[in-house]
Formats: structure tokens, C-alpha cells, sequence
């Protein structure tokens, strides 16, 4: 696995070959390989999301607040997470900020996605009456929103979060992991978002 | 959603599915559905229906280790209000049932009390309950879906079948061949319906049950 820093600079080394009449500024780059790299995420794994785990981010402990005028809980994401044809999104896994599994403690509630629209109507169908210990969440732009069955209790332990976020939120030393075979594939695309030819679909 | 490697976001899709499932085999297929639920009667003389109710058989209440049936009455006056008795209006006044036990004299009056379904607003109305009593027992057909906060027990033996029941109704709600998997889920059907068959014994003795010692001619 490279580094964001690394994924650049051999993109740099790469492009002076190729196309040695281009003078890229490094912003330029940054921006169109967050382009490919969402564009990889999308096609490796729009058939099968579950294989995005390896993927995400953990972000810990964040804070579980109600909204003053509805009362619904919600909880702002600490960072831009990817656009995934999911209803989770870039969220890929929200659990009990207590979770231990030596005690346990934290394992026996489970958060699962769903749409807003989905969130009104299961309220007063079987769905929604027999099972308080299942939390329903839908992502928002930038935030999480969480069904009747987040309350104060709940909301008092916080949530862990592993999010699967864009290419420009790493940091230049991070490792950024590139689906195994798609290294090359992440230049080409790139090159291509840069020079404004339209990328082949696989 | 294991086996399946469905993605977690059908998940609540699935459990609504799992629960019409498991109720319709509840009501169809599988044995001991009936339910009783110990009841207060309300100060407005009623019982609420519990969330797993689905229809009625009877309240009850316990006489000598059996229990008696209330008696069904449409005529009965209950709270209008909802919330409180009219006396004005004879709201939950118990019924005069005169009644005598000498010679000649008539049934059908119940002593233990009287009951109105009333299963619009999600009750029953009890009348004329024998003096300090206050609970009764509704004996009822149960979804055997159990409200938020208590387990529903799914026997081991019906799980194939549900399986195959949410993915043939999810291929008909989302407009897929369901064909095959109509005829799995009848297959694992089946296999469930052999299984609640009467035992050996069951029906050695409703064999016997038809026999007397009078000559068969």
C-alpha cells in the first residue's frame, strides 16, 4: 500500500514520460486522482458493497446529539465521505461507542441503513414496533440521522464510525488503499480526467 | 442476510418480509398459535388487545382449574367516551340477570360475566364481572410477532422455509422471476407441513375413539 504522497509522486514520474509537453500544478493532479479514485471505488464494487470494509476509515467516540425542534438524533460526520449507490453510502459500519467484546458489552444493538423515506414509514408497521434493538440510520450530506429507536441512553455512549471517505481527506503520509489491480487503472484515469477524455467504463 | 450476501441496507426490507412470513406460517402451518395473555379489566370496565393479537377466541376466567367463558353481548352500554363511565347513560352497569335454579327454569345466563369485541379500537368490553374480580384471560390467535423488548422464538425447522418465502415475495414486489422460487418455498414448505403432522399416537387413538364394544354390523 502507498501513500498519498507516493500515489502522486509516481503519478508525476509516469506523466513526464507520456505526455512530457504537460505542466501539471500538483492541486491539479491531487483533484483529478480523487476523481479516479472514486471512479475505482464505484466500479469495483457497486455489485457487491460489502467488500468496501477493507476501505473505510475508523473515526471513534463521536457524539450522538438530538435536534431541538424534532427531537430526532443525529450525529455530524467529522469528514466528506465518499458517494456510494448505497443507502449508506460512504458509511460503512456505525456501532455502539461502548462496544467491548470481552465484557460484552455494546454487541447487542445493531445499526443498519436505510433511506429517509423508509425511516417514516416503518414506524407503525410490524418492522417497526417489534424490534427496539436495532437502530436504522440514513446518511444526509453530511450528516447521520438515526431512527425512534436512538434515545437518550443510547445517544449517551456514542457511536464509532468507519466511513469510507475521499481521496483529498487523506493526509500526504496516510496510506490510501487502492483495490488490488487498480493501480494502473488509477493513473490511466486520472490522465484521462486531466486531459478532458471521457474514461471507458469497465 | 449471511447466506444471501445481500446488502445490509435491504436489511429492514427483510425483517418486514421474515414477519409476514413467519405469521403466515403461524397461521397456516405451524401448531399452538392460540395465546393467553392475563388481563386487568380498566376502571372503564375494558382490556386492550395486545400487539400480537389477531383475532379472537375467548375471555376466560379460571373456575375450579378450568376456565369459563364469558358470554358475547352486543347489547352491552360501554364508555362512549372513552375515558370514563356515564352513569347517566347506564355506561358499564352491570346487567340484571335475574335468575332462579328450581324447576323449569330457563339457561344461558352467564353469572361470570359478559363481553363486547370491539376490536376497532383495540378492545374488549367486559360487563357484569363476578364482584372483585379484576382480571380476566383472553385466549386469542397470536401473530407470535412479540412487541419490542421481548424475544420472538422462531422453531429451527421453518427457517428454510422462510428464507425461500422473503426471496420469492421480494422477486414479486421488485417485479423479477419468482417462479423458482415460488416452487423452493413450496418445497420447504412441505418439508414443514410433514412435520406437523399428527404422531402415530395422535391417530392410533382417534381410531380408537370411534370403537365401542357393541357389535359393528
Amino acid at each position: 500500500m502507498a501513500t498519498k504522497q507516493q500515489l502522486i509522486d509516481t503519478y508525476y514520474q509516469q506523466i513526464r514520460k507520456t505526455h512530457p509537453e504537460l505542466e501539471l500544478h500538483r492541486v491539479l493532479v491531487e483533484q483529478n486522482m480523487a476523481r479516479a479514485w472514486n471512479q475505482i471505488l464505484h466500479d469495483a464494487f457497486s455489485k457487491n458493497l460489502s467488500y468496501l470494509d477493507f476501505y473505510a476509515k475508523d473515526y471513534q467516540q463521536q457524539t450522538v446529539v438530538q435536534d431541538f425542534t424534532t427531537k430526532q438524533y443525529y450525529t455530524t460526520l467529522p469528514v466528506a465521505i465518499a458517494q456510494l449507490p448505497d443507502k449508506a453510502e460512504g458509511v460503512r459500519a456505525v456501532k455502539d461507542g461502548t462496544q467491548n467484546f470481552d465484557t460484552p458489552v455494546g454487541t447487542g444493538v445493531k445499526f443498519v441503513p436505510i433511506s429517509e423515506h423508509e425511516m417514516r414509514y416503518k414506524d407503525n408497521i410490524d418492522v417497526g414496533l417489534s424490534e427496539s434493538s436495532i437502530i436504522g440510520y440514513a446518511v444526509r450530506y453530511d450528516t447521520i440521522w438515526y431512527d425512534r429507536n436512538m434515545d437518550a441512553a443510547q445517544a449517551a455512549k456514542k457511536v464509532n464510525l468507519e466511513l469510507v471517505v475521499p481521496f483529498d481527506v487523506f493526509t500526504g503520509t496516510e496510506n490510501v488503499p487502492v483495490p488490488s489491480g487498480k493501480d494502473e487503472r488509477l493513473y490511466a484515469l486520472t490522465t484521462q480526467f486531466i486531459l478532458g477524455t471521457v474514461p471507458q467504463t469497465q | 442476510m449471511l447466506v444471501s450476501d445481500r446488502p445490509e441496507s435491504d436489511y429492514f426490507r427483510y425483517l418486514q418480509l421474515i414477519i409476514r412470513g413467519f405469521r403466515e406460517a403461524k397461521i397456516y402451518h405451524l401448531k399452538g398459535f392460540a395465546k393467553v395473555a392475563k388481563l386487568t379489566v380498566s376502571d372503564i370496565k375494558t382490556i386492550d388487545l395486545p400487539t400480537d393479537y389477531m383475532s379472537f377466541i375467548a375471555v376466560v376466567v379460571p373456575i375450579s382449574g378450568e376456565y369459563w367463558t364469558l358470554t358475547e353481548k352486543d347489547t352491552l352500554v360501554f364508555s362512549q367516551s372513552g375515558a370514563s363511565l356515564d352513569a347517566d347513560d347506564e355506561e358499564g352497569e352491570d346487567i340484571e340477570d335475574g335468575y332462579s335454579i328450581t324447576y323449569g327454569a330457563t339457561g344461558g345466563i352467564n353469572k361470570q360475566g359478559y363481553i363486547k369485541l370491539d376490536e376497532v379500537n383495540n378492545r374488549v368490553i367486559i360487563n357484569s364481572l363476578e364482584a372483585g374480580k379484576t382480571e380476566v384471560f383472553l385466549i386469542y390467535y397470536s401473530s407470535g410477532i412479540n412487541e419490542a423488548g421481548t424475544d420472538t422464538y422462531v422453531p429451527d425447522v421453518i427457517v428454510p422455509m422462510l428464507h425461500f418465502y422473503v426471496l420469492y415475495k421480494d422477486a414479486i414486489y421488485n417485479d423479477r422471476p419468482y417462479e423458482h422460487l415460488r416452487d423452493e418455498y413450496y418445497r420447504e414448505l412441505d418439508k414443514v407441513r410433514y412435520l406437523q403432522m399428527p404422531s402415530l399416537d395422535a391417530m392410533r387413538d382417534a381410531l380408537y375413539e370411534v370403537y365401542t364394544s357393541t357389535p359393528q354390523r
